[in-house]
């Protein structure tokens, strides 16, 4: 690599020498020595190697005087032609600002000059030289052989552009300055063009043709001097022989792995800068979730960092279900999930997912021989746990035949596991989150819902009140009319005696008729204050005897009681009120003069756990019975029907109300059948057992 | 002396009925009474009278029915009607107001108001 000093104007560059053994390689630096440095103030270095070939590992530092406006140093560097010193070429190439390709004009050699040809390439690749920085000039040396190939084939050999090669004979020295010159002019050219600008404001760029021949006067001059025949070589000038040839090859070794270990930092930091990238997307991706929360966006920005960054086959995301099999989740690049199809594949996964750490296998050939075929083209496998309570792992596959998983692979995947983990945990939470609210959501329209039940409820209560209001001042104004009407004659007029009793009666009647009124206003009350009265075995047909008296039915009603009922849980007079009300009822709603029937039987009512044995008081009449959509409307409170004599309301629409009110009290209900033949089926049914708590206050409405 | 004014007492309630009938009848008026409308219109045809007390609810037709076809009858539409009621709500009394009754009053009304809205309404002090 060039290194412009701007403070000492020096430009230090690296020309290399480089070719098959034996083309001339040296005999070019000797020559160039010989004449640039004839007093031999710098020694050319040279080391035997082991066997006879000879390993030249050459210094020659190189003033072109002054080019550009700086000094040009150049070190000339020959690599060794044998095939066998790859890693010492690579080192001495390493860096080279221009190099020399010495071709050999024996047509016998074309093989070995179109291998080291290639093997430059690879070199220049291997040691990353780029072909389009370092320019590469071709020498075709031993142009005197007999027999030589043209240079139109050799240039064949090198797919160069015609005329493009410098024809040479090095041992005459012919052609050795040119190939220098020429060389020279196209690195220098090279340098000045990729030069930083702040160093080429400095150059005094010019004519750089006519510069390097200026400065290359002199040594073309001595050649000349020296008959044109060119300079021999080599003359009086022996190159140092360093017989230790274990210490240098030592050095030369160290250097190898100098030079690997620099280009394996290299790739290492390339790689770390590749891995770091890739984090930063994965953490972009990480970011973006963070707004939208998508599981499936965060797994594939994480796979797809993965698949890039490693360049690994496919890399998917799973987990270990119950019965050891993996499910894939996700996958980016080259499908896994047939390696499950294979059984050996299949439970190796399973020992890979079920490992504690990140698992890898380098080899699968080794790891599972007879499932390969299930694998084609994959090499290594790598299972990288990210959520191990759930089993969950990435799983990573390097393509074959060198696919290789390195510590710092595994290192990045498990960084990258740590970072989906955490977004994965992001996106659970907010998961629930939603959840949560959605529940939220729920509860508050459940809420608003019972709100607005109650509210109706209410509504409908006050509604009721009112009506109730109406009802009852209603049925106290008809007396009140009477009382004060006939109160009023009897104090103001004389009238007969009989008219006068009639008045008295009237009085009379309207009040008890007051009373009836205030009595049933205040069983209301109580009703629905609710209280906390005992139950207590009583016998059915006690209450039966309390009803009838109560409803002065005695004489109307047919009673048919079925014989051996037990006793039943109950407020005697609470449920004998229930009953006498429905004998009531029937007894005023019907105009027959055939008798109200009170069935009283074992029954079974219906309960959410199962049905529960009861007692049954069935009242039935031969009435107009309900209309049809009126049946549970007659059992809301003040709802009243018409006497059927008068048209007139009866009561204050409280019987029904009551009854099933008292009825619920004792764990049952009061409902209304219409009457085979015509005529309503009132049944009051509780049940025997009080093993579910009676209910204490009735729900209204709804 | 001119002849009794004859007053038509229509409610289904008798102890209603009989204390109205006697006081009118001791304040010097000719009352007649009748337990529904069908009754009412039978008095009405026989003898019209000078003023009728009528209850709005009764069975069969209400108070308020018979009170609008009587004032569709040219016969009887200048006959003056007191509708009586023990609802006493303003809708009712408007509604008994524009079917043409005279003057709608709420049970329990006070026997010398009903007195005296008799003398306006027969034109006597």
């Amino acid at each position: 690599m060039a290194q412009w000093n701007r403070t000492d104007r020096m430009l230090y560059a690296k020309l290399v020498y480089y070719g098959p053994a034996l083309g001339g390689k040296t005999t070019n630096l000797r020559v160039l020595h010989h004449v640039t440095d004839p007093n031999d103030n710098e020694r050319l270095v040279s080391v035997n190697t082991a066997d006879d070939r000879t390993l030249f590992f050459d210094l020659l530092p190189f003033d072109l005087g002054s080019v550009l406006g700086y000094k040009v140093a150049l070190k000339l560097y020959t690599v060794p032609g044998q095939v066998r010193y790859d890693a010492t070429r690579r080192i001495v190439l390493a860096g080279a600002d221009a190099v020399v390709f010495v071709a050999d004009s024996d047509p016998t050699r074309e093989r070995d000059n179109r291998q080291s040809w290639d093997n430059l390439q690879k070199s220049m690749q291997a040691t990353r030289l780029d072909p389009a920085a370092v320019p590469i000039l071709v020498q075709f040396n031993k142009r005197d052989l007999p027999g030589a190939a043209s240079m139109a084939a050799m240039e064949s050999w090198f797919g160069l552009a015609s005329g493009s090669g410098v024809p040479a004979v090095a041992c005459e020295g012919a052609g050795v300055l040119e190939t220098f010159l020429a060389a020279s002019r196209l690195m220098l050219e090279r340098l000045v063009a990729i030069a930083e600008p702040q160093t080429r404001r400095s150059l005094d760029a010019g004519d750089l043709a006519a510069q390097l021949h200026a400065s290359f006067a002199p040594y073309l001059a001595r050649r000349a001097e020296a008959g044109g025949a060119g300079v021999k070589s080599p003359s009086g000038s022996a190159p140092i022989v360093l017989e230790s040839s274990d210490l240098l090859e030592s050095a030369v070794a160290s250097s190898v792995v100098l030079g690997e270990q620099l280009a394996d930092e290299h790739g290492r930091a390339s790689r770390l800068s590749r891995e770091a990238e890739s984090l930063r997307r994965l953490s972009d991706a990480l970011r973006t979730t963070g707004t939208s929360f998508e599981r499936t966006a965060l797994l594939d920005a994480a796979l797809t960092a993965v698949v890039t960054t490693l360049g690994a086959a496919g890399a998917a995301f799973g987990t270990l279900e119950a019965g050891g099999r993996v499910r894939l989740e996700r996958s980016a690049g080259r499908d896994l999930a047939p390696l499950g199809d294979d059984a050996s594949l299949a439970a190796l996964l399973e020992r890979m997912f079920t490992a504690p750490g990140p698992s890898v296998v380098d080899d699968l050939k080794l790891e599972v021989q007879e499932a390969v075929g299930a694998a084609p083209g994959l090499r290594a496998l790598a299972v990288i746990p990210v959520e191990p309570r759930e089993s969950a792992s990435l799983l990573v596959a390097m393509p074959g035949p060198d696919g290789a998983f390195a510590d710092v692979d595994v290192r990045f995947l498990a960084t990258l596991a740590g970072h989906l983990s955490v977004g994965l945990e992001k996106v659970r939470m907010y998961e629930e989150l939603r959840a949560h609210r959605d529940r939220l959501e729920e509860v508050v329209s459940d809420r608003t819902r019972s709100l607005r039940r109650a509210y109706d409820e209410l509504k409908s209560v006050d509604a009721m009140k009112a009506r109730f209001l109406a009802n009852v001042s209603h049925e106290m104004r008809s007396p009140l009319t009477v009382i004060i009407s006939a109160s009023t004659f009897l104090r103001d007029y004389e009238g007969d005696p009989s008219e006068r009793a009639e008045m008295a009666s009237g009085i009379l009647t309207a009040s008890q008729s007051l009373d009836g009124l205030i009595d049933g206003l205040l069983r209301v009350a109580r009703l629905d204050a609710g209280d906390d009265a005992v139950l207590e075995g009583v016998a059915p047909a006690d209450i039966v005897a309390e009803a009838l008296t109560a409803a002065g039915a005695l004489e109307t009603t047919h009673v048919v009681l079925d014989p051996g009922l037990a006793p039943v849980p109950a407020v005697p007079a609470r449920l004998a009120r229930a009953l006498a009300n429905l004998l009531d009822n029937a007894r005023k709603f019907d105009p027959s003069t055939e008798p109200v029937e009170l069935h009283v039987a074992p029954c079974l009512l219906g309960r959410p756990g199962g049905a529960v044995v009861g007692v049954v008081f069935a009242v039935l009449d031969r009435g107009p019975g309900l209309a049809e959509g009126d049946e549970e409307r007659a059992f809301a409170p003040f709802e009243q029907g018409g006497d059927p004599l008068t048209g007139k309301p009866s009561g204050v629409g409280l019987g029904l109300y009551e009854a099933r009110a008292i009825a619920r009290r004792h764990g049952g209900t009061v409902l209304y059948h219409p009457r085979l033949g015509g005529g309503s089926e009132f049944r009051l049914s509780i049940p025997v057992e009080t093993a579910a708590a009676p209910i204490v206050k009735e729900a209204r409405g709804a | 002396m001119t002849a009794p004014k004859r007053i038509l007492i229509v409610d289904d309630d008798a102890f209603i009925r009989r204390p109205l009938e006697f006081i009118l009848r001791e304040e010097g008026y000719q009352p007649a009474t009748a337990a529904d409308a069908d009754e009412g219109l039978r008095a009405v045809e026989s003898c019209p009278p000078d003023l009728i007390f009528l209850d709005v609810m009764m069975p069969g037709k209400d108070g308020l029915t018979w009170c609008a076809e009587l004032k569709g009858d040219p016969r009887y539409a200048g006959i003056p009607i007191v509708l009586l009621s023990a609802r006493g709500q303003e809708r009712d009394r408007e509604r008994a107001l524009s079917l043409g009754a005279a003057e709608f009053l709420t049970k329990p009304y006070s026997p010398h108001e009903l007195k005296r809205l008799v003398g306006e309404l027969l034109g006597r002090g």
